[in-house]
């Protein structure tokens, strides 16, 4: 028989790439069951890990992300009110910047560019630790010892991450609005009273609580699947450099396919 | 040297019997149709040539990798066919030595000696330090109780790496090459510390090394492993195996000779 043509053998990557997908999904599902199943014990504070684990990645998933942030959502709020009075002025409708800015960024901007931004850093941060401590057999010396890696060493990473990521969402809210804020007191006559006021009309509580639920499921999904991806790793340095590469890949898309379902979702409840 | 061991009555260590144990990475076998056998309270050293399998046969006995076939049994359950709990039940019972010491590298020495019992075991942090501290001290570190597994050298690793397994008074030690890197003196002291181990916790030891003096030392069976026949030959005293063993390699192998070279008659 001859080689197998082209076709044969694209048809064959795409089988194999099908499967690595479906074998990744199988095992983040299986750990975010490990999870669950753990998260009574973990209520109740009996839980096989440490304290200081968890208090570390609470500031690496917390504050220590503060300054990028908020970099990064002032001047997404300040690009959008940029747009937007661009274009609103032309119509004599420039105090509208505000009800622009303030539902793209409440709603949208400041969940995703943050879980985003989180997926880059603290997502790597958890999936390079976690694959370095793979190539060291630090993973395994737990596992002789009885001790599950879900409970010890993802459970206070994806726990901390879920938390802080809906607080960094409330923060980088406030920070968009207020580079919206700055970018229309300087472009526009709008005054600051004027464009506070237009937000209040904009804006109502709904808008908050979708977002805040949002960067929960960000936060769940990026702290299960960047800690999967860096235990998942083999034993060489190599595979540390690839673990990471996949976690923010996985992450990032997850993110924008997440998000994706929520605006299917609630588009369907006419929220 | 002396040692001070717990004496809250040291559960009695199994007996282990490995029977027809194969072990592959995928379709490729590394070992296959290996026996032996480690009666309560003895050492046997598994030896042989580098990359012939011996860490691989300690990742199947400890619990981390599953054999392509053969068992494992602790006082005769195969540990690979028992359910979950009673294999976590009996790793409890294990102090596991790795080849790279598999230190956890946020943690203190002592920390890292500490986790065991604080995850595992009873008893307040005031208990578990003063432990962790008497274990550091058994391998001469008690001055680098502070320090991060970074800041130590490779044989203080190895050490710290025995004091670790010592945490929960284990009733099986498994120690993969605990004396490369240790100079001949703190080699010389760890084969005595073994020897007390099994003297005062009545433990059993499966040990990896490369050192003939300290097989010749504490071993009461060793095992050799041929990596070029993928067999392990039948256990037996490292002496008997040394003087007349079944193959020309496990005795030029015990006898640190080289097997290929041609010796004239005197
Ligand atoms: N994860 C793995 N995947 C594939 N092959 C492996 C893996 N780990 C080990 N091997 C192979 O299995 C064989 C036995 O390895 P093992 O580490 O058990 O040797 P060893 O006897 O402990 O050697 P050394 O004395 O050098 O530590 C080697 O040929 C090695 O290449
Ligand atoms: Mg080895």
């Amino acid at each position: 028989m001859s080689s197998p043509g082209p076709l044969i053998r694209a048809a064959a990557g795409i089988g194999r790439g099908v499967e690595g997908v479906a074998y990744g999904v199988a095992g983040a599902t299986a750990l975010f069951g490990g999870l669950l199943l753990a998260l009574p014990a973990a209520l109740r504070g009996s839980v096989r890990a440490r304290r200081s684990d968890f208090v570390d990645a609470l500031a690496e998933a917390g504050y220590r992300a503060l300054p990028i942030v908020t970099v990064v959502n002032f001047l997404v709020g300040g690009i959008l009110a940029f747009v937007g009075a661009v274009q609103l002025v032309r119509f004599g409708a420039g105090i509208y910047v505000a009800n622009l800015v303030g539902i793209a960024v409440v709603r949208e901007m400041a969940a995703v560019m943050t879980a985003i931004v989180m997926a880059g850093r603290t997502g790597a941060s958890f999936a390079a630790r976690l694959a370095t401590m793979q190539g060291n057999e630090e993973v395994d010396a737990l596992v002789v010892l009885g001790i599950s890696p879900v409970e010890h060493l993802v459970l206070p990473r994806a726990a901390a991450l879920t938390i802080t990521l809906p607080l960094l969402y409330l923060y980088g809210c406030a920070v968009g609005l207020l580079g919206g804020l700055a970018v229309s007191a300087l472009l526009l006559d709008v005054g600051t009273a004027a464009f506070v006021g237009q937000l209040r009309e904009a804006l109502n509580a709904d808008q908050f609580v979708i977002g805040f639920v949002k960067c929960l499921a960000f936060g769940a999904f990026l702290g299960v699947t960047s800690c999967h991806v860096g235990l998942r790793a083999g034993r060489s340095a190599a595979e540390v450099g690839r673990a990471t590469t996949s976690a923010v890949v996985i992450g990032i898309v997850g993110i924008i396919a997440i998000d994706a379902a929520f605006a299917l979702f609630l588009n369907a409840l006419h929220v | 040297m002396l040692f001070m061991f717990d004496d809250r009555s040291p559960t009695r260590a199994p007996s282990i019997e490995v029977r027809g144990l194969t072990m592959a990475f995928a379709a490729r076998v590394i070992m296959r149709d290996v026996d032996f056998t480690v009666k309560p309270g003895s050492i046997l050293a598994l030896i042989g040539g580098s990359g012939s399998g011996k860490s691989t046969i300690l990742r199947a006995m400890v619990g981390l990798l599953r054999p392509a076939s053969g068992s494992v049994a602790y006082d005769g359950a195969d540990y690979w066919s028992s359910p979950p709990a009673d294999r976590t039940a009996l790793a409890r019972r294990f102090g596991v030595l790795f080849q790279g010491g598999a230190l956890w590298s946020s943690l203190t020495l002592e920390e890292n000696v500490i986790l065991p019992m604080q995850m595992l075991g009873r008893g307040t942090r005031r208990d578990w330090t003063t432990k962790a501290r008497e274990r550091l001290e058994m391998v001469g570190l008690a001055d680098a109780a502070a320090r991060l597994p970074a800041e130590i050298s490779g044989g203080m690793r190895k050490r710290a790496g025995i004091a670790r397994a010592l945490a929960l008074d284990p009733s099986v030690l498994f120690l993969d090459e605990p004396s490369a890197g240790l100079d001949p003196i703190a080699s010389r002291r760890l084969d005595d510390l073994l020897l007390s181990l099994r003297e005062h916790l009545g433990a059993s030891i499966v040990i990896v090394t490369h050192e003939l003096a300290s097989v010749f030392a504490i071993a009461d069976t060793c095992v050799f492993l041929d990596a070029g026949t993928q067999t392990a030959l039948p256990q037996d005293r490292p002496t008997e195996l040394r003087d007349h063993g079944p193959t020309p390699l496990v005795r030029a192998f015990l006898r640190r000779e080289d097997p290929n070279e041609r010796r004239s008659a005197p």
